[in-house]
């Protein structure tokens, strides 16, 4: 099943482009892993800069910097590739808490809604956020967006239902009230805390397009 | 000047050759092909990173860096699913966000078996790697050159619209149009599916 809610145009440009903070680019990269429509303009976007890189005018190298680099080659040795794995979670996700959710220290939210810290910057937070089935969680708002990345189950707000894959955008100062589904439990990733700032670069290159 | 849409353009010679040197490196440790690779790639990567604001010194090792990555890494180029000059990119962009923002770079492994997959992949995805890139350059030189001075100072520089403005001295309504304008050509051109 493939992700029916998807990040604007400027958030994945600005995923791209390597102009986003680590909590909301881990928020884009997961819903990556469920949608090839966005993994294909991601691609496109990275092709556009790999020929802009071609295109830009030189800035000239030290005199000895080949030489300097030759000579570190016969220390640097070849990184195999990684065997290929699948894991509990999908994506990325899985590298930030050892293929393993339970192994996170979670916490009650509220009843029936624990949550673990996956990454916390200065910027933003992400964390995953486990709602038993069928919890009502308590009606709130964020003084700035949060993202949302369902990662397991699905549950229902005022403004969709969203699935596996689905990339929520809870915008600022509007008021939610998730709901669980009934039949199983519901595993988010949830990105906010901070403004959702895409900065620079391509962000500011689309944000005409942004939806 | 508008490219055709439906005539796939012949993957560009250098950026075949880069190819070939970058799978050299995987395949043979071939120092030559690297030296080449460092050659062309080195001072673009190293102007990529100035233009981003990075001060010389280390934007200059920054580029080497990236330069010995592209050696370690090379196993895991791919020219099915990027050229050369796009992996590369990759590479200084991550290597980027590690060193100056001390942040790792959350990313998906294309070999993961867990990847929801596309039951019938658009036609995009079938047009063959060399010539998807080829046409994303295509559409780069066939910008009016009003609109690619906008793309370029926005896309690399991290210029803001209204320095950008200022520097050109149009009003910022036009900065906007032309990037807007910019950005609908280029989709056209590759196909967008959205
Ligand atoms: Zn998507
Ligand atoms: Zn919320």
């Amino acid at each position: 099943m493939s992700a029916s809610f998807h990040p604007s145009d400027a958030l994945l440009a600005a995923y791209a482009a390597g102009a986003m903070d680590e909590p909301t680019a881990l928020a884009v990269a997961t819903h990556l892993a469920f949608c090839p429509r966005c993994r294909a303009e991601v691609t496109r976007l990275e092709a556009l800069a790999g020929a802009h890189l071609e295109s830009l005018p030189v800035c000239a190298m030290a005199d000895d910097a080949l030489a300097r680099t030759l000579a570190r080659l016969d220390r640097t040795p070849p990184v195999p590739c990684p065997p290929a794995r699948g894991s509990a979670l999908p994506g990325p996700i899985g590298a930030y808490c050892g293929g393993d959710p339970a192994s996170l220290s979670w916490r009650p939210l509220s009843p029936g809604i624990d949550q673990a810290i996956l990454i916390r910057s200065d910027r933003a937070q992400a964390k995953l956020i486990r709602m038993e089935a069928g919890i009502v969680s308590p009606r709130h708002r964020h003084a700035a967006a949060e993202l949302n990345v369902v990662l397991q189950g699905a549950y229902r707000d005022e403004s969709g239902h969203y699935r596996p894959g689905d990339f929520a955008v809870e915008a600022a100062n509007r008021t939610y009230r998730p709901v669980a589904d009934a039949d199983t439990a519901c595993l988010c990733l949830c990105v906010g805390d901070d403004p959702i700032r895409p900065t620079g670069l391509l962000g500011r290159l689309l944000s005409p397009f942004a939806g | 000047m508008v490219a055709r849409d439906n005539a796939p353009a012949d993957p560009d010679p250098q950026a075949q050759a880069m190819n070939a040197r970058l799978r050299a490196v995987a395949q043979s440790r071939d120092q030559a092909a690297f030296a080449d690779l460092f050659r062309f790639y080195a001072p673009r990567i190293k102007s990529y990173l100035r233009r981003l604001g990075t001060e010389d010194t280390v934007a200059e090792e920054l580029a080497q860096e990236t330069m010995l990555a592209v050696w370690s890494k090379a196993a895991a180029f791919d020219p099915e699913r990027a050229g050369a000059s796009t992996w590369i990119f990759t590479i200084a962009r991550n290597l980027r966000i590690d060193r100056l923002r001390h942040e790792r770079r959350p990313e998906i492994d294309p070999d993961d078996p867990d990847l929801v997959v596309d039951p019938a992949p658009p036609a995009d995805e079938a047009l063959e790697t060399g010539r998807r890139e080829q046409r994303v350059r295509d559409a780069l030189t066939h910008l009016p050159p009003d609109q690619a001075r906008v793309v370029a100072l926005s896309f690399f520089e991290d210029v803001p619209h209204a320095e950008i403005a200022s520097r050109l001295d149009v009003p910022l309504g036009t900065v906007k149009s032309r990037m807007r304008l910019a950005m609908g050509r280029i989709k056209a051109l590759l196909g967008e599916s959205r």
